[in-house]
């Protein structure tokens, strides 16, 4: 029974088409489906489906299938040092789309000096096309693509077909039997998606594609090639070269001719040496994070990073450090000493406070965790320290540190009643007070880790999401970890003085490192936005100060209802939501802050990063020196100030003629992001040295010595400085 | 601690991988591949008129490089179209230097003695100031042309200032010209008006060139 009808009108004289269609018209378009074959001189080609009839809602697979002549072969989507990547234009009912070819593997294929990236003997292109749920059942699916290929041996041929399928339609689909061995020996050629993420980088004339693989595999694998699907990223014909370390496996090559790119695809085909056979498997890689690992059928051993736990335990004692950061520690300070006051507290309750504190930490961590990995797949060019690259969230935070100033002041004393999230940390004992405690040490310790733990999460970003979570968690793990010994070890907390009157005292004193992080977080916020921002940040300080003390004033009889407590109470709630609203209607300046900069005293020495400058720069054969930072960077201000302002710095600048970029990454850009990812970093600051020539880079450590910047810059550019300043 | 750990990484992995490559690249990098900002590789030929050509002797004009082979499809398209034409005579009208070169081997595909190059020219209408004849490949090696066609445009002071495709659609088909971006076109124009050139790599396209193998 013929259930699937099909048609082609191959390439050739119009008059002679038409002909063709009136015959089959005539003949009552009883096509079989092995006519259905464009013959051109080179090529015989045809569209087939998987199923022979379809139902509503599927993704059905269609398949252009080549069959090559000897010699001769068909070109990938990068089709390498010359060709054309074969393309389909697809002719589809309304409602109906075709997804992108799901390329096979190609081979090398050598034309005298030249590699080019193809196909030979025979190839076939699997798209999927989607039918829309409510498609009729009934109405045959008509299916036209138009496909070109170039074909070459020696000579090349561009060539082109027209194939038309006629698929019915009904309730349920139904696989064409005919033609199962055929889509599964392609798919065999397809590569499966990777579960480990490559990371690409350019170094002088070479690239390298590393592969995080663990030692066992990567010990295994005797033969690596690398295709990347995009032009000018590897020289097509230079020899590929693996190495292993125990990072994993290496590729590198020549460099092509354009600059190494942040975001690439492309597939690995490795050999695998096991139990003394040889097994060949392919890899769709790209530096993005891979979706849902469900295909990767075999090979899975291969996936695991060996790093993890080094990123773990470096994100714990991270964590562990942040307690000391002024933006944390007065807080840690009065839960800490909460324990002398409530010394009769039995353990059990200490314990259970402790865990609940640690669960609002964690999960405050496990949140922005999810925000950033969230923005990071969205496609969003962002880092860590992304928090303070929003003005509405800096003045926030700005707030939360304001008020937790004014409370160790004794401006305001919490009770019970006033809600806020954590604020009870030093008079209430209780379970939620523990846990949004947790919270409130976790929002305050977000400005500190931007600059801090920039590099153990610029690390953990580049894994995959499991492990950038795992790593978050950690983070936070370590920023609970001391009040969390505290409370277990009853007897760490007997060691701590007697309570007294020094108590308040200290207390007081340690609201002045609040007051100072909040005058940071204005100083940041006033590179973002402009005057009128910082004003506005004040003012709504100045409010948040004035609902306080319209909620404290004194009243005749606390606890009865009055309409002078109504009053105040709305009053305070007023000036309490103007004050957020004014948070809120806080904007980006239209300057870019990189102007603001770059333009600060630096009397023309630098320029704000600008991709194809950099490029321009470097394709002259100039040294370059990057910088790379952001108003809310402590290290990269401290830094600018002792090792990139000096005279030595600027001389060997000069000397050695190279061009200075400072990137700010105050806001987000994308192109600063992308740079950053080059060099596995997700935040600043981050140092680079590109010798003259097109060398390769040299990243300088976090933090700087103004010798240890000039010696950089002098070896770079092959000059010593002629009269040393130092 | 992370930090130094990565960079030491690196360097080792970049160390190995050059002691163990350098046999395989040194023949590549020996051959200084052209490179932008750099000076383009001078050289010395004869064209299709017995008379010598030198790259130096263009110094102060800009000069564009183009590699063709007649009976390459993607030559076609540009050829077929006029439009390969029209931008030598523009380049003519500005004072550019034109050289057309066929690095064909002997025996293969575009391959063409002096007489049949000079006879394809007036067929087509083509305004080359030279053709240049390069059977032995010596000449597309030296800038490591891969394509037909592949463009490189040179400053008047001898420095590379674009290699890559005639333009960004990289396709057989005459009727893609009316959308194309045309790099050259826009590159001579950018050295006319004193700009940096916008674009100065891009993919070169179309048949490979016929080396002896």
């Amino acid at each position: 029974m013929q259930t699937m009808k099909l048609s082609l009108l191959s390439g050739g004289h119009p008059l002679w088409r038409g002909a063709m269609i009136a015959l089959l018209m005539a003949c009552g378009w009883q096509a079989h489906a092995a006519d259905a074959v464009v013959k051109t001189d080179n090529v015989a080609a045809r569209l087939v489906s998987e199923h022979n009839v379809v139902q509503p809602g599927q993704h059905l697979a269609v398949m252009l299938h080549q069959t090559i002549r000897s010699g001769w072969h068909t070109y990938w989507i990068n089709p390498g040092d010359s060709g054309q990547p074969t393309a389909i234009t697809w002719n589809l009912p309304a409602g109906v789309t075709a997804d992108a070819i799901q390329w096979p593997t190609p081979h090398p294929v050598k034309v005298g000096p030249l590699v080019n990236y193809g196909y030979s003997d025979s190839v076939g292109l699997i798209s999927t096309v989607n039918v829309p749920e409510n498609w009729p059942v009934g109405t045959p699916l008509t299916i036209t693509a138009e496909a070109t290929w170039l074909v070459c041996e020696h000579e090349c041929i561009p060539e082109s077909g027209t194939f038309t399928l006629n698929v019915p339609t009904a309730a349920s689909s139904e696989v064409a039997g005919a033609e199962q061995a055929l889509f599964a020996s392609v798919r065999a050629e397809q590569p499966v998606a990777a579960t480990f993420v490559p990371s690409l980088s350019g170094d002088g004339d070479q690239v390298v594609l590393q592969l995080p693989l663990t030692n066992e595999v990567a010990s295994q694998v005797v033969a690596a090639q690398f295709f990347p699907a995009q032009w000018g990223v590897v020289d097509h014909a230079a020899p590929q070269v693996i190495t292993r370390d125990t990072s994993g496996v290496h590729i590198a090559t020549k460099k092509g001719e354009l600059p190494t790119p942040a975001r690439f695809t492309g597939i690995v085909a490795l050999t695998e040496q096991r139990d003394g056979q040889q097994i060949h498997q392919a890899y769709l890689v790209s530096d993005a994070t891979p979706v849902a690992p469900a295909q990767v059928t075999q090979s899975n051993t291969a996936t695991v990073p060996i790093s993890v736990l080094m990123i773990l335990l470096s994100a714990i004692a991270g964590g562990v450090l942040l307690n000391l950061m002024p933006c944390v520690f007065p807080i840690l300070a009065m839960k800490a000493l909460a324990f002398v006051t409530h010394a009769s507290q039995s353990t059990r309750h200490r314990v259970i406070g402790g865990v609940a504190y640690t669960a609002g930490v964690l999960l405050s961590f496990v949140i922005l965790g999810a925000v950033l990995l969230t923005l990071k797949a969205g496609g969003n060019a962002v880092g860590w320290g992304f928090q303070l690259q929003n003005p509405i969230l800096v003045t926030l935070l700005a707030y939360v540190l304001f008020l937790a100033g004014l409370n160790l002041s004794g401006v305001f004393e919490v009770s019970g009643r006033f809600m806020g999230m954590g604020s009870q940390w030093a008079t209430r004992s209780g379970v939620s007070g523990s846990f949004f405690t947790g919270v409130l040490a976790a929002v305050v310790a977000t400005p500190c880790t931007a600059p801090f733990m920039a590099t153990a999460v610029g690390v953990a970003l580049t894994q995959s999401p499991a492990v950038a979570m795992a790593t978050f968690i950690a983070l936070g793990l370590g920023l609970a970890l001391p009040y969390l010994a505290l409370t277990v070890f009853p007897g760490l907390a007997n060691k701590l003085p007697k309570p007294g009157v020094w108590m308040n005292t200290l207390k007081q004193a340690l609201a002045f490192p609040l007051y100072v992080s909040t005058a940071w977080l204005v100083w940041v916020l006033a590179q973002q936005s402009d005057a009128n921002g910082v004003f506005v940040a004040l003012l709504g300080m100045i409010l948040l100060a004035l609902a306080i003390w319209l909620w404290n004033l004194p009243v005749k009889e606390p606890g009865k209802p009055s309409l002078r407590r109504t009053l105040q109470v709305a009053c305070s709630l007023a000036a309490l939501g103007i004050s957020v609203a004014l948070a809120l209607s806080m904007q980006t300046s239209n300057a870019p802050a990189a102007t603001q900069i770059a333009g600060n005293k630096e009397h023309g020495l630098s320029q704000p990063f600008v991709q194809d400058r950099f490029d321009a720069a470097r394709a002259a054969g100039q040294p370059v020196f990057i910088n790379m930072t952001a108003a809310w960077c402590v290290t990269c201000k401290v830094n600018e100030r002792v090792a990139l302002s000096g005279a030595a710095f600027k001389q060997a600048l000069s000397d050695g003629g190279f061009t200075y970029f400072k990137g700010d990454w105050t806001n987000q850009n994308p192109e600063i992001t992308r740079l950053l990812a080059n060099f596995d970093r997700a935040g600043v600051p981050l140092y680079v040295v590109y010798p003259a020539q097109g060398g390769k880079p040299v990243v300088l450590p976090q933090l700087l010595t103004e010798s240890l910047v000039v010696e950089a810059l002098q070896s770079a550019s092959g000059v010593k400085s002629s009269n040393p300043t130092t | 601690m992370q930090v130094t750990k990565l960079i030491a990484r690196r360097a080792l992995l970049a160390s190995v991988a050059l002691l163990t490559s350098g046999i395989g690249f040194s023949s590549l990098t020996s051959a200084a591949a052209p490179a932008i900002g750099q000076p383009a590789p001078t050289f010395k030929s004869v064209d299709s008129n017995g008379q010598a050509v030198s790259l130096d002797q263009y110094r102060g004009k800009t000069v564009v490089l183009e590699w063709t082979n007649h009976e390459c499809p993607f030559v076609k398209k540009h050829y077929g179209s006029n439009n390969m034409q029209t931008l030598q005579k523009e380049a003519a009208s500005q004072g550019v230097v034109w050289l057309s070169i066929i690095s064909s081997a002997p025996g293969q595909q575009g391959f063409v003695n002096a007489a049949d190059a000079n006879r394809l020219s007036k067929e087509r209408g083509a305004a080359p100031a030279h053709i240049l004849l390069d059977p032995s490949g010596e000449l597309g090696r030296l800038y490591n042309a891969r394509t037909t066609p592949h463009m490189f445009v040179i400053d008047p002071a001898g420095t590379l200032v674009y290699m890559g495709g005639i333009d960004d659609k990289p396709t057989a088909q005459p009727a893609d010209l009316a959308t194309a971006k045309n790099y050259v076109r826009s590159a001579l124009g950018d050295l006319s008006a004193k700009r940096a050139v916008a674009t100065p790599v891009s993919q070169p396209y179309g048949c490979s060139v016929k080396y002896t193998s």
